[in-house]
């Protein structure tokens, strides 16, 4: 009884907690996530149509003339890409037209130098002037590429059209050129 | 004359504070690390674009296709060998479909987007055939991923 009172009387003891090996060490994580830090670039997507399985149109109407019903070819554009060492060379730009023969213009046709940046910035300027024209223009685009363009410029000219609101599908045009010859 | 030297207090630092900083930063730099990502092959150089947007929350079921500057097919799943032929990638698409289909059912795996991933460098030909094969083994929704501008 006495030494249960006496241990109650006692001084309770300040705990010392050791902060300089907890510091130690979180300094020493910290370095290790300072040195392995790489911050990723950010990473988007582009959404357009799967291309048919066996034609080269995509889910689709447009372009390839004989084989579409003439009905269906009014809902797109089309954009023809020649390319050369995967750079874009060329673009022609197909809308439906009231006869039901396409219209094509040959975009960036007045330039003396053709390359990439001048064809697209024509293409922005021809699918800003369809905008501004025609309120229920169709809102697909078909795009019908060579073999040999390269990704990047053809991410570049998918890029344009879906700033300016538009879905895309993609085609061959290779397979398309190909079809027509034997016929 | 005293300078109070006599007393024998130790000064010490409060080092609390800059444990509380230091693990501040810690916890940054963990939340902020880059984990290994098994469907993202980091060598391959993505194009660039505009419009390019975060991927769409409501779509869950992703299937990540990495095509290098080759045109191969790099899977992220067995073996990592690059898949050259066209036939070998319809194989391959045809076995991540039916293991969709397994997971999710008929109508989960139709629901399932194809996420491309491919070289800059890459040739139109060479995606377009994966895009085809894509569309043939029963996969309905397509992006093409590129890095933010």
């Amino acid at each position: 009884m006495g030494a249960k009172r006496k241990s109650k009387e006692e001084v309770p003891v300040a705990i010392d907690l050791p902060i300089t090996p907890m510091l130690d060490m979180s300094f020493q994580l910290m370095a290790f996530f300072v040195f392995t830090f790489k911050p990723q670039p950010t990473e988007g997507q582009l959404g357009i149509r799967l291309p048919n399985a066996d034609d080269q149109t995509s889910n689709s109407s447009a372009v390839p003339e004989d084989s579409v019903p003439s009905d269906d070819k009014n809902d797109q554009y089309s954009i023809k890409v020649g390319s050369e060492n995967g750079a874009i060379t060329s673009l022609a730009f197909e809308s439906p037209g009231e006869t039901g023969q396409p219209n094509v213009t040959e975009l960036g046709s007045g330039e003396d130098v053709k390359n990439t940046a001048s064809l697209l910035k024509a293409l922005k300027l021809k699918l800003g002037s369809l905008a501004k024209s025609k309120n229920d223009k169709p809102k697909s685009i078909q795009i019908f590429a060579l073999d040999n363009l390269k990704y990047s410029e053809l991410i570049k000219l998918i890029d344009t059209c879906v700033l300016e609101g538009y879905e895309i599908g993609l085609s061959s045009l290779t397979k398309h050129i190909e079809k027509k010859n034997k016929k | 004359m005293s300078h109070g030297g006599d007393s024998g207090e130790v000064a010490s630092p409060n080092l609390t504070p800059l444990l509380d900083m230091v693990l501040q930063l810690v916890m940054f730099f963990i939340l902020s690390a880059n984990f290994v990502m098994q469907d993202l092959n980091d060598t391959i150089k993505l194009p660039e674009a505009i419009a390019a947007v975060p991927l769409d929350s409501s779509v869950t079921d992703l299937l990540f296709l990495n095509v290098n500057a080759e045109g191969f097919l790099l899977p992220t799943d067995g073996d990592r060998e690059p898949i050259k032929t066209p036939p070998a990638i319809r194989n391959y698409l045809t076995r991540r479909y039916q293991t969709a289909e397994n997971a999710r059912g008929k109508e989960g795996a139709t629901k399932v987007a194809v996420v491309i991933r491919a070289s800059e460098d890459a040739t139109f030909d060479k995606i377009f055939m994966i895009m085809q094969s894509c569309r043939q083994v029963g996969f309905t929704r397509l992006q093409l991923r590129a890095l933010k501008k």
